[in-house]
């Protein structure tokens, strides 16, 4: 057999070892080899090789990865859900605070060698099993703070900011805009938002304006807000102002055409968002953004007097 | 969304889920041999997992999920780790010289396996490891698709977002590499006798200044 026929059979015998050729070539191959001693060793060789490959490559993943991977992915699969429904929300993170008991052991493999055990891995080394274990754990690995923080808090996601501060703006204005009717008109029964919202939610009393009433809107991140609405009495003219009481904590709005601007003591950010004013100020750790028809001075006035409770 | 549309939504995520950890084990174990680190690797693999997930609409059921992870893998682990000098000067490295074919006699290449097992000997077993780390990465993620993982060339094309051809030249000298330094190893150890191959060998023939060609169309373009 010649050199030159070998060294042509270099790239098909690798092909042929991968059961890559066609027909045609795959008898090519098998004649040249049956004839050819140094061709049957190389490919005698290169399947020897492959075995050792094999061997080299193949291993198994240790359980805690494993567990790791089902709770990221189970986390993945909740935040979906999540954002297809925000009706929902409520739902799902009160499982997940059920299950937190055992979603922190899982958790809490994050922090260990990698070569260590989970506490218990028969628990954790079926993927079916382990779903809704799994669920539970990385929707406290995701939220992290969540966990230390009050139960009431842990309705949502603190990790992820809650839109850009701009949308923030007209997402208050566009709820002004466009308000939907109240569902509260007792400040008592407004009061009970609290859980919702994750900060106290007093009605602010305001010298000249009448609270109609109030509800509880979703905001951009599935952060929600507490809707205050009022009445403004402008000579013959009513005015309507929203004043939206929210966690500034989750909720950071720092839209940059905002003026600040010191009012007695509170401070205030007044400006303008689609043609409505807008004001911002926050007292005893709650924020309050107040949105509409007024001069930016009449709401930069009425704002800095939340702290007047009903 | 009604409730029961969103429980059906999580039905299939958890299905598409429960399919794509059927191949945690092959993704995890590549993913080692590429990084070379165990957290790493865990990375890695998270990261494709979750990619899939977030893009599994992406995904035509019925075809080859085991293919369109590891293609999420290696575009994660090729845009994490590439660094364009680093792959260039490896391709222009010891691989673009030419593969001498017909280095090893028969009889001597009969001393590298085991007959009764089709894998090498296990002194050998060892530095297939080293020599697989060792491997430039288009050569060491050819081979693994191919012997170990048992992707067809044309999944392995579509992995690593290159031509078929490309594929089975990896693979060739990948191969060529791996044999190369094994050769060298179980010279050094006694178990074959001959001339040791040197790590960079000469041209013999002139076509093969394809380093020179590169550079010459590199800067042309």
């Amino acid at each position: 057999m010649s050199a030159d026929a070998c060294k042509s059979m270099g790239l098909l015998l690798g092909a042929h070892l991968d059961g890559q050729l066609d027909p045609v070539k795959t008898l090519e191959v098998e004649d040249h080899v049956a004839a050819c001693e140094v061709c049957r060793e190389r490919l005698a060789l290169d399947r020897a090789l492959r075995g050792s490959l094999k061997k080299a490559v193949k291993l198994s993943t240790p359980d805690d990865v494993r567990a790791r991977m089902l709770a990221a992915m189970a986390g993945e699969s909740a935040r979906e859900t999540r954002r297809e429904d925000e009706d929902l929300v409520a739902v799902s993170s009160t499982a997940a605070l059920v299950a937190t008991g055992d979603g922190l052991d899982a958790s809490a493999d994050r922090k260990s060698t990698p070569g260590s055990r989970p506490q218990r891995p028969s628990m954790l080394r079926h993927w079916r099993t382990m779903l809704p274990l799994a669920s539970a754990a990385a929707l406290v690995m995701a939220w992290g703070a969540a966990a230390k923080q009050p139960v009431g808090r842990g309705a949502t996601d603190t990790m992820v900011p809650a839109g850009l501060s701009d949308d923030l703006l007209r997402d208050f204005v566009g709820q002004h805009s466009h308000s939907l009717p109240p569902e509260q008109a007792d400040p008592k029964q407004v009061r009970q938002f609290e859980r919702y919202v994750g900060v106290p939610v007093r009605v602010p009393q305001f010298s000249n304006a009448h609270f109609v009433g109030g509800r509880l809107v979703p905001l951009h991140g599935g952060e929600r807000a507490a809707m205050l609405q009022y009445e403004v009495k402008q000579g013959t003219d009513v005015q309507r102002v929203t004043v939206f009481v929210y966690d500034p904590r989750k909720i950071q709005i720092g839209g940059a055409n905002l003026a600040p601007r010191a009012i007695g003591t509170a401070e205030v950010r007044v400006g303008q968002t689609d043609g409505y004013s807008v004001a911002l100020t926050q007292h005893g750790g709650v924020g309050y953004a107040m949105a509409s028809d007024l001069d930016p001075e009449s709401s930069a006035n009425l704002v800095s007097a939340v702290d007047h409770e009903q | 969304m009604s409730l029961t549309s969103v429980t059906q939504k999580k039905k299939e995520v958890d299905g598409f889920a429960d399919e794509a950890v059927g191949y945690l084990d092959a993704l995890y174990a590549v993913a080692c041999k590429l990084t070379r680190n165990p957290s790493e690797a865990e990375d890695l693999v998270q990261d494709t997992l979750l990619k899939a997930m977030r893009a599994r609409e992406q995904f035509n059921a019925g075809t080859n999920l085991k293919a369109w992870l590891f293609r999420i893998l290696t575009n994660t682990f090729i845009n994490k780790y590439r660094r364009g000098g680093l792959e260039r000067s490896v391709l222009e490295g010891p691989d673009a010289d030419p593969l001498v074919d017909g280095w090893v006699s028969a009889s001597t290449m009969r001393h590298l396996r085991d007959p009764e097992q089709q894998a090498l000997q296990p002194i050998v077993e060892g530095e297939v490891r080293r020599a697989l780390d060792a491997l430039p990465t288009d050569f060491k993620l050819a081979v693994i698709l191919c012997d170990v993982e048992e992707f067809s060339y044309e999944e392995i094309a579509q992995i690593m977002g290159c031509p078929i051809g490309t594929v089975m030249s990896r693979l060739h000298r990948g191969r060529k590499l791996l044999q190369r330094s094994l050769y060298n190893h179980a010279l050094a150890l006694g178990i074959v006798k001959g001339e040791p191959m040197p790590e960079t060998t000469t041209p013999i023939e002139k076509p093969a200044d394809l380093a020179a060609f590169r550079t010459k169309k590199r800067g042309a373009a």
